[in-house]
């Protein structure tokens, strides 16, 4: 029984850890291997800051919201545990600041959340709606490197290599490819979130701070990473310097001390929006072959946030599958 | 008379910041810092510079918020401007957590620190051996980077500063008319005040970027505090204890306390030991004093004695002192136009 993972950024790497953990045991036939053309750090998730939060509004997807908290609390989970610095993951406190808008889905999830008294307000006029919680950080670049190493300690495979279709001769394909999955299968609501950010030195700035209106927002990791520029349907990977003017100077407004604080990198990547994550399963037939596919994609600006349920949820539309297949099924041709 | 000559003897948090004080409200006072230390080598150097206050048993409760809120204030404007990162002073937020509730559970200063409130049960569970937790912002002063960002500004405004042993303050009588006696621990020998007692502190400072919250048990003796690079670890409380050495068991002692605090200090790299003697007291002694010898009088302001809480209320005490140092300057005008008729 091979299950081929398509994508190497945080859901691709996720989803394999997860199938195998779950039946690796069970299923002694089960090869899991990776393909990807991109792998860290050149994933959309290497550039993601790694900050626990879902979208403020959840878009009436009642099962996102429960995917988010599985992922929180999978995360709280792992705190205590010797590995949490290998994976990039510690709690982190701070401020989200709107124009106007009604406490978020994830209020209950994160820890502490309150609104922000008279003397907090201070610090930051103008904004309506302000809170305070502490919630988790997951930074891309160490989690992917860690979720590789498991996985190659586990045996999985890894294929450095740009998938063209589903039939490639496998038995079960899970479709993690991102912002990319429209050249797989075609997908009109699959749409780039073109996202630029500015990493810099910052180390006294210890909180997160999130603005939704004027579109900036700071991150903060061991560097901080100020930045959040939204553009709906721009596929252009490269740095723009208008936008990196404005996104130091909305930043530098929101908290004057980064103006002393030294830029070390730029970085623009594309968050595979969609109005809801596909996660599901779709038999594909070309001709005598035929594969399972579990589509996993389109977790656009918050799929560090999600990714462990999901990978749940793919891990058991597979169980699905296991329970469909004959124990020996006829061979298939090898990629 | 001619310019007051004002020395202020010690360069930790105190001396810096008195002398800041006086030159801010004494504008034709001619200041100058003498001390044996500067940093990196003060008391204050070692510590963690966490606005959380002591609570002095002989100072009225009342007076030692008012030092408290003038001192959060004053660093709250700093922390919120572009000169934050060069003063070391930034918001850091954490627990203090108890593992038998405490009798008070309002301390005197939960309404100055920012979003004060008790812990939630979730946020408890992260800490399965105390019962009860309070939450709250406040602010760290790191150092050196305070003290340099202090003697910045002093010497910008013409303070002359000199490394100088004062063994007795007569020694300074000639030179000048009012001596500030912020010399913390040294105090005890200096003007022989048997009630200043030191209270050892030792603390680990590490690498451990990844801890951006503060921890804190209610004992005040176990805590985590996050710096600009580094994070304070400690701690130890013994009293009339003087060694300033380090203790290799004090050391695994402190790494194993605060790691059943915060696991991921395991990872912790490049840890650095230091100690230091807190200069403790009922209370501050803040107050003037006239010394008399031979008929020569000596005018003293003495602002030390702030034990464990000398970066929560240092702001507070040295605006203190510094209207303790107008009201010499108000007497020695008086004296002197007294001579004059």
């Amino acid at each position: 029984m091979r299950v081929a993972v398509i994508g190497a950024g945080v859901i691709g790497l996720s989803t394999a850890l997860c199938i195998h953990e779950r039946y690796h045991g069970l299923v002694p036939s089960l090869e899991v291997e990776v393909y990807a053309d991109r792998s860290t750090p050149h994933t959309t998730s290497d550039g993601a800051a790694g900050l626990w939060q879902p979208y403020l509004s959840d878009r009436g997807n009642l099962q996102e919201t429960l995917w988010n908290k599985e992922t929180f609390d999978y995360l709280l989970g792992h705190l205590g545990s010797p590995a949490a610095k290998e994976m990039g993951l510690f709690l982190i406190s701070g401020y989200n600041l709107y124009a106007a808008v009604p406490d978020p889905s994830w209020k209950n999830i994160v820890l502490g959340f309150r609104n922000l008294t008279p003397k907090e307000l201070e610090l930051f006029p103008g904004y309506s709606y302000r809170w305070f919680n502490t919630a988790l950080m997951l930074e891309g670049r160490s989690y992917l490197p860690w979720l590789t190493q498991r996985l190659m300690q586990r045996g999985v495979k890894f294929f450095q290599k740009k998938v063209e279709s589903f039939q490639e001769g496998v038995d079960v394909v899970i479709n993690c490819t991102g912002v990319r999955a429209g050249e797989l299968q075609p997908d009109p609501e699959l749409q780039p979130g073109r996202g630029q950010v500015i990493k810099v030195l910052a180390p006294w700035v210890k909180h997160f701070i999130i603005t939704h209106d004027i579109g900036s927002g700071i991150y903060n990791s061991p560097y901080v990473i100020p930045g959040g520029i939204n553009q709906h349907g721009n596929w252009n990977e490269e740095n723009n310097a208008q936008d990196h003017k404005t996104i130091w100077e909305n930043c530098c407004r929101l908290l004057p001390t980064l103006q002393k604080a030294k830029i070390v990198e730029e970085w623009s990547g594309l968050r595979p929006a969609r109005p809801r994550v596909r996660l599901e399963r779709e038999t594909v037939r070309h001709g005598q072959f035929q594969a399972e596919v579990i589509h996993n994609y389109g977790h656009g600006g918050f799929g560090i946030t999600i990714h462990w349920g999901c990978a749940m949820a793919a891990a058991r539309l597979l169980g699905t599958i296991l329970q469909e297949q004959p124990l020996a099924g006829p061979p298939q041709p090898r990629l | 008379m001619a310019a007051p000559k004002v020395a202020v003897v010690g360069a930790g948090v105190i001396g810096l910041s008195t002398a800041l004080c006086i030159v801010e409200t004494c504008p034709s006072c001619s200041v100058t810092v003498l001390s044996e230390q500067f940093s990196p080598n003060t008391t204050s150097d070692v510590a963690a510079g966490m606005l959380i206050p002591h609570t002095y048993p002989g100072t009225p409760i009342h007076v030692q918020k008012q030092w408290f809120k003038e001192t959060f204030t004053y660093l709250f404007a700093i922390s919120n401007s572009a000169e934050a990162s060069e003063a070391g002073i930034h918001l850091v937020s954490g627990w203090q957590v108890f593992k038998n509730t405490p009798k008070e559970e309002l301390p005197f200063w939960s309404d100055v620190v920012l979003g004060f409130r008790p812990m939630s049960e979730a946020e408890l569970q992260k800490f399965p051996q105390h019962q009860f937790g309070q939450a709250f912002t406040t602010l760290k002063c790191d150092c050196p980077p305070y003290l340099l960002w202090l003697e910045k500004r002093l010497k910008a405004t013409g303070v002359q500063m000199y490394t100088r042993k004062v063994a007795d303050l007569w020694e300074l009588h000639s030179e000048y008319n009012i001596v500030v006696n912020c010399t913390g621990i040294g105090a005890h020998q200096l003007v022989g005040d048997k009630k200043l007692f030191p209270v050892r502190g030792q603390v680990l400072k590490v690498n451990a970027p990844w801890v951006k919250n503060f921890i804190r048990d209610g004992d005040g003796i176990t805590y985590i505090y996050p710096g600009i690079h580094r994070i304070t670890i400690g701690g130890t409380r013994e009293k009339e204890n003087w060694n300033l050495s380090p203790d290799p068991g004090t050391t695994k002692d402190i790494f194993d306390r605060c790691c059943s605090l915060e696991p991921s200090l395991q990872g912790a790299q490049d840890i650095k030991v230091k100690v230091g003697l807190r200069p403790s007291r009922q209370c501050v002694r803040l107050q003037r004093e006239v010394l008399s010898q031979g008929g020569v009088k000596l005018l003293v302001v003495h602002n030390y004695g702030h034990g464990a809480g000398g970066f929560s209320v240092h702001r507070g005490t040295a605006k203190e002192a510094a209207r303790l140092v107008r009201e010499c300057i108000a007497a020695l005008q008086g004296t002197s136009s007294r001579a004059k008729l």
